[in-house]
């Protein structure tokens, strides 16, 4: 009597047995082979792991080249953000969709493509070399282009719609305040949307240090440098799986460490508080 | 400096036509309904948009010229010596009050100390020194409004636009807002013009009102003179006159949809409005047998009560609303949809030439 009371009382909003029990075991799916990487790492090797000459390498290119394509990311990105957010120019969506298939282009196919381009007999490559001498593919400088290339998109995106939510008022408030308009963008736009400028920033990061596919096809796996750590894993699975191990675990820390910061107070207050 | 503007644009739905002249010192409301184009009108002075024909100019001899097409000349708003307030004041959010008020000094090239100290002044000015290091989010809309205000007046503009600076306050605060600003208005020798579409803003802040109605002027002048003869049906209900517009031959004047009225005019045959106070309309049961020269069948279409008076609209023809007092509508007796007979009294119309 008293549950058939309780139950008129309110609808219940719990999901019904059935859906629990799917999401549960789809939940395994992700849980179970981080879980596994944490079980299995030797955690008395790891020193030695760390200490090894080609891991530490492999690492140090990681940290570098991700670093150099975001930076360039950001550099050319922030342009390309606000002329997609702003222009009215007839083939924007078109460039826009050309601008972001990386992000769900397969990266081997984009490795191809960089190839093609920028190869030693690619269409611009031969050119860079003939002329300046430059040869990008299996290098370093075609790692970070390989990262670039495929990171970028996720800074243009977040960017991007971060521009198309401000009030352009806002602009003209600075415009009727003295401001010219690159005044305007640099004290008003930019600060306005720093936040998704940082979060994209971070998102790309993260996509270029884990880049696998466009860069062994473009750079290829040269220990020292264009060998990347997530290369290394790959590698080191054949022969040495602690080193593997060890490698996937350091990624991983660093991508839950990215999470957090995304999660932090400098991404998110910001973006609740609006553009003001 | 007087403001010289000859206007011309079309935008969407709006077609704007605009003449408008300020003298030096003078304070001017620009009244009209939604979409009648009074923000268009300050984006072109302010040189957010640029004129399709026409011009305008600053100065004595109109010799700052802002925009004229035909010479091929468009001042960017950076350049014009202009300050603006917008309807949301459109601070920026990730700058504290002081860096926003500086703003415009800092872009106009001034040292950050010079620009943060001159800030200071402004901030105290507006009575605001203690919120200098709030952002805007930390700001209320009172204090917001006057930011914006000093903001705009930071940079010493010959020429202050304000758009609804008051609409974004709720009512409790907006008479005391509106009181300051009046005060820091007549602080402030430039040009001043001000969008509103509260006649109280007019009346409270302003020399003379300008009314906009589909982007032409319909009239211009005091409020005084608009409450006394208004020119279009939007500044009668604005200024809460009764309005009937027709063709006057001798003292009748007769509508489009046929009703007459007697008014006291001694005015040629032709195109002409009335205007009739709404305290001058006699509300009765029965058709009434007095003096009043005008008598006419309504219909009670609502009754507003207002502080010790009652407004009770009227379904005409003609509409009219009459003010009477609490008692007069108890003894009436009368509520919505009720049958009630309307009289003014010829000497109460005033007939005036469209």
């Amino acid at each position: 009597m008293s549950s058939a009371v309780r139950r008129a009382r309110g609808v219940s909003r719990r999901p019904p047995f059935p859906v629990v029990l799917v999401a549960t075991a789809g939940a395994a799916l992700f849980v179970a082979p981080l879980f596994a990487v944490v079980w299995r790492t030797p955690w008395s090797d790891i020193g030695a792991v760390l200490g090894d000459a080609d891991v530490r390498a492999a690492l140090r290119l990681s940290a570098v080249c991700s670093v150099s394509a975001t930076v360039i990311a950001v550099a050319l990105g922030i342009p390309i953000a606000w002329v997609l957010a702003r222009s009215e120019l007839p083939g924007r969506q078109l460039v826009r969709s050309v601008l972001i298939l990386p992000m769900i282009l397969p990266p081997v196919v984009g490795g191809v493509a960089l190839l093609f381009a920028f190869g030693r007999l690619g269409v611009v490559g031969q050119y860079l070399d003939r002329w300046f001498g430059w040869r990008l593919a299996f290098t370093t400088p075609g790692v970070v282009l390989a990262e670039t290339f495929v990171a970028m998109p996720f800074f243009i995106v977040t960017v991007e719609a971060a521009l198309r939510a401000l009030d352009p008022a806002q602009e003209d408030a600075a415009r009727t305040l003295g401001a010219s308009r690159w005044y305007a963008f640099r004290r008003v736009t930019l600060p306005a949307v720093r936040p998704a400028v940082m979060a994209g920033a971070v998102l790309t990061w993260a996509r270029a240090l884990g880049e696998f596919g466009a860069t062994i096809t473009f750079a290829g796996n040269l220990p020292g440098t264009t060998q990347t750590a997530p290369l290394k894993v790959y590698l080191a699975l054949e022969s040495n799986s602690n080193a593997a191990l060890v490698l996937s675990l350091v990624l991983m820390v660093v991508a839950v460490a990215v999470l957090a910061a995304l999660r932090d107070q400098w991404f998110g207050a910001p973006f609740r508080r609006g553009s003001g | 400096m007087t403001l010289a503007a000859n206007m011309s644009v079309r935008l969407g739905d709006l077609d704007l036509c605009v003449e408008l002249e300020i003298a030096p010192g003078e304070v001017v409301a620009l009244l009209g309904p939604n979409g009648a184009g009074k923000t268009t009108v300050l984006r072109l002075l302010a040189g957010l948009l640029a004129l399709d024909e026409g011009r305008i100019a600053l100065g004595a001899d109109e010799k700052v010229v802002f925009d004229d097409p035909s010479a091929d000349i468009f001042v960017p708003p950076e350049r014009r010596p202009i300050g603006m307030v917008f309807q949301d004041y459109l601070l920026f959010g990730h700058l504290d009050a002081l860096d926003n008020v500086a703003f415009g000094l800092r872009a106009r090239g001034m040292g950050k100390i010079d620009a943060r100290r001159l800030a200071r002044d402004w901030l105290e000015r507006v009575g605001l020194s203690d919120h200098a290091g709030h952002r805007p989010d930390a700001l209320s809309g009172g204090q917001a409004q006057r930011v914006a205000l000093a903001r705009a007046l930071a940079t010493e503009p010959h020429l202050l636009l304000l758009d609804e600076p008051l609409a974004a306050l709720d009512a409790g605060t907006r008479a005391e807002v509106r009181r300051d600003l009046r005060r820091h208005l007549a602080g402030f020798d430039g040009i001043r013009l001000l969008v509103t579409h509260d006649p109280i803003d007019a009346y409270v802040l302003a020399d003379r009102v300008v009314i906009l109605e589909e982007g032409r002027i319909t009239q211009a002048g005091t409020l005084g003179e608009v409450t006394a003869h208004p020119g279009s049906r939007y500044a009668a209900d604005l200024v809460g006159i009764n309005f009937l517009t027709g063709r006057l031959d001798g003292t009748v004047l007769t509508t489009p949809d046929g009703v007459t009225v007697v008014t006291h005019a001694d005015l040629p045959p032709g195109a002409a409005h009335a205007a009739i106070a709404p305290a001058a309309v006699a509300l009765h049961r029965q058709r009434p047998d007095g003096s009043a020269r005008n008598t006419w069948a309504c219909r009670v279409a609502g009754i507003d009560h207002r502080a010790n008076r009652v407004h009770v609209t009227l379904d005409g023809p003609p509409h009219l609303v009459a003010e009477i007092t609490p008692a007069a509508l108890a003894a009436l007796g009368i509520r919505p949809g009720d049958e009630v007979w309307a009289a003014v009294k010829a000497t109460e119309v005033t007939a005036y030439p469209a």
